[in-house]
């Protein structure tokens, strides 16, 4: 679906983005994280043609991205929307259909069935000044979607919503991926990143530092606490040597870090060694570990 | 790039310093056609005074027609200045840039847009302008004439349109305005200049004239068209040898050569839009 060779954009001595190499296939939801100036923004704007790339190439569904064949088949949010106010959002999305040339009678249904899609059915009428933050978002989500593309980039579609709008978008955004659409997503929002996206990227001063399915990152790791009687300290010893970081407090063994496959071997261990076990508790390294771990150690946790 | 005509012609309509810029020009008209009245309600066009009333009404035409060109300018450079980059700086470029149009029609279709306002503008101003010195002072202007100076009028805010697009293409909405605003009025001094010198017939002022209307032909394409629509009568009044009139009027290369510079204009301007980071 989309593919980038060395794609850089530098401005004057500045590099933006250095040498992506990226492959997001057909039905994906790709999450593309990173902290604010990583270069998130030029990478979807190189993809969709805003920005001239200085070297490399990006391909999407095989032709050159950016060119207007393919601006026919892909949708885009900025992460402002902004259009002119003086339109109503039905205006709005009226001028779009005709742009994309939807045909006349696709046209009022595909607007109702986008509306409904972002919960904005019955404020068409209204001009886009009278909408708030989140209204303008959302029609530019609908807006993006309207003539229903096969890949969608959605740049930070919920920075400028409350919770309850960000659940919409969220929401929505799951409806897109069911109907097969794929879907780039930029975000410094990890939580919203981890309930939607089924693949991942990190981006660190312009560079892709790793790219994969959300469990490489997510399910690789995780800490165990486990309730326990009779624990023989001689695992505890043996386990510090090994590097693991583990610690007791009272009757709880802290054990951080864990393959997922250790989990019953580190059990075994405990009972073999006679202590009785009450309780384990299993917590999934969440994504914000993983990406402080990557943005700030250059993932020498996950290495 | 219809689509885009159609929302830029709607935006137009929008505007509020659009519909600012209509009201004070009708403060104007009505304000200049108070005068008109006044100076010919005492007034007898006929016999011996008929010349008088025709030189007097000559005056007030080229006053009234030169004051409108600064009107006309300063409407083309409001809408022109703010077409490419304001939509850069408030983002509303990136729905239009992301979808399936070209950024070429995206420029081009504003520009239509705009120069259909600004010269439906311009000929209602001076349509009227004339209307009323002909009312008032009996002028003998031919219709066809007057339609035809009037025609050619429309280039004036089409030039500064051009000019003004070129700026919004490469720097900010403010700074576009102002160097195409200020670049305009050097090019109005520089005719001034060149009348005055054709006035006591010094080449030197003549040329400087000559180059700032190669810069850009707006003080040419107002003496063309005045000298179109006055007609003979128009050349043989003593007014139209001042700094207002066609004491030293354009030849018709230079209506060729208006033509060639909107064109330039524009490729330049579409070249730097399409190449622009967004």
């Amino acid at each position: 679906m989309l593919k980038t060779e060395s794609l850089s954009k530098r401005y004057d001595k500045q590099t933006a983005c250095k040498d992506i190499c990226l492959s997001i296939k057909e039905g994906q939801v790709f999450g593309l994280l990173g902290p604010n100036g990583a270069g998130k923004s030029t990478l979807v704007k190189m993809l969709i043609g805003l920005v001239r790339p200085s070297s490399g190439q990006a391909n999407i569904m095989g032709r050159a991205a950016g060119s207007l064949e393919i601006r026919h088949k892909i949708g885009y949010l900025p992460e402002m929307f902004r259009f002119y106010d003086w339109l109503t959002g039905g205006e709005l999305l009226r001028f779009f259909a005709q742009v994309y040339r939807l045909p006349a009678h696709q046209e009022k249904l595909a607007i109702q069935e986008v509306l409904e899609l972002v919960g904005l059915q019955g404020r068409e009428k209204d001009k886009i000044k009278n909408y708030s933050k989140g209204m303008q978002q959302r029609l530019g989500l609908a807006r993006a979607v309207l003539h229903q593309p096969a890949l969608v980039f959605l740049d930070e579609p919920t920075s400028a919503l409350d919770p309850l709008g960000r659940r919409d978008v969220r929401d929505a955004i799951k409806r897109l991926q069911q109907k097969g659409t794929t879907i780039f997503l930029n975000s410094h929002l990890l939580g919203e990143v981890e309930m939607t996206c089924s693949h991942l990227g990190f981006i660190k001063k312009g560079q892709l530092i790793a790219a994969g399915p959300v469990e490489d990152f997510i399910s690789k790791e995780q800490d165990i606490i486990v309730e326990v009687k009779n624990f023989d300290n001689k695992l505890l010893i043996r386990w510090n040597k090994e590097g693991r970081s583990v610690r007791v407090n009272e009757h709880l063994l802290h054990l951080n870090a864990v393959n997922r496959e250790e989990v019953p071997l580190i059990i075994r261990e405990i009972t073999e060694a006679g202590g009785m076990i009450y309780r384990v508790e299993s917590r999934s390294r969440g994504l914000e570990e993983v990406f402080v771990d990557l943005i700030e150690n250059d993932g020498a946790v996950l290495k | 790039m219809r689509h885009i005509i159609k929302l830029t012609l709607k935006e137009v309509v929008n505007k509020r310093i659009i519909h600012l810029g209509i009201i004070l020009t009708l403060i104007y008209i009505l304000v200049y056609g108070t005068g008109l009245y006044y100076t010919a309600k005492d007034m007898v066009f006929e016999g011996e005074n008929f010349l008088w009333g025709q030189q007097i009404g000559y005056q007030l035409l080229t006053m009234g027609w030169y004051v409108s060109i600064f009107m006309v300018g300063a409407i083309a450079v409001v809408t022109g200045a703010s077409s490419i980059s304001q939509e850069i700086e408030n983002g509303t470029i990136l729905g239009l840039a992301s979808s399936p149009i070209r950024r070429r029609d995206i420029l081009l279709g504003k520009f239509i847009a705009y120069s259909m306002v600004t010269s439906l503008y311009s000929i209602v101003m001076i349509a009227v302008i004339i209307s009323l010195n002909v009312y008032f002072f009996h002028l003998m202007i031919d219709p066809l004439d007057a339609a035809a100076g009037v025609l050619i009028y429309t280039l004036l805010p089409i030039t500064i349109l051009a000019f003004t697009i070129l700026c919004s293409a490469m720097l900010s909405t403010m700074t576009a305005g102002i160097s195409s605003f200020m670049f305009f009025l050097v090019t109005v001094i520089g005719g001034f200049v060149e009348q005055i010198g054709a006035l006591i017939s010094n080449a030197s002022l003549v040329n400087i004239g000559i180059i700032s209307s190669l810069l850009m032909p707006t003080d040419a394409v107002y003496r063309l068209a005045l000298a179109r629509a006055t007609g003979t009568m128009g050349h043989s009044s003593i007014v139209n040898f001042g700094p207002f009139g066609t004491a030293s009027s354009p030849s018709t290369l230079m209506f060729v050569y208006t033509l060639v510079y909107i064109a330039v204009l524009l490729r330049l301007a579409v070249y730097y839009f399409e190449r622009k980071d967004l």
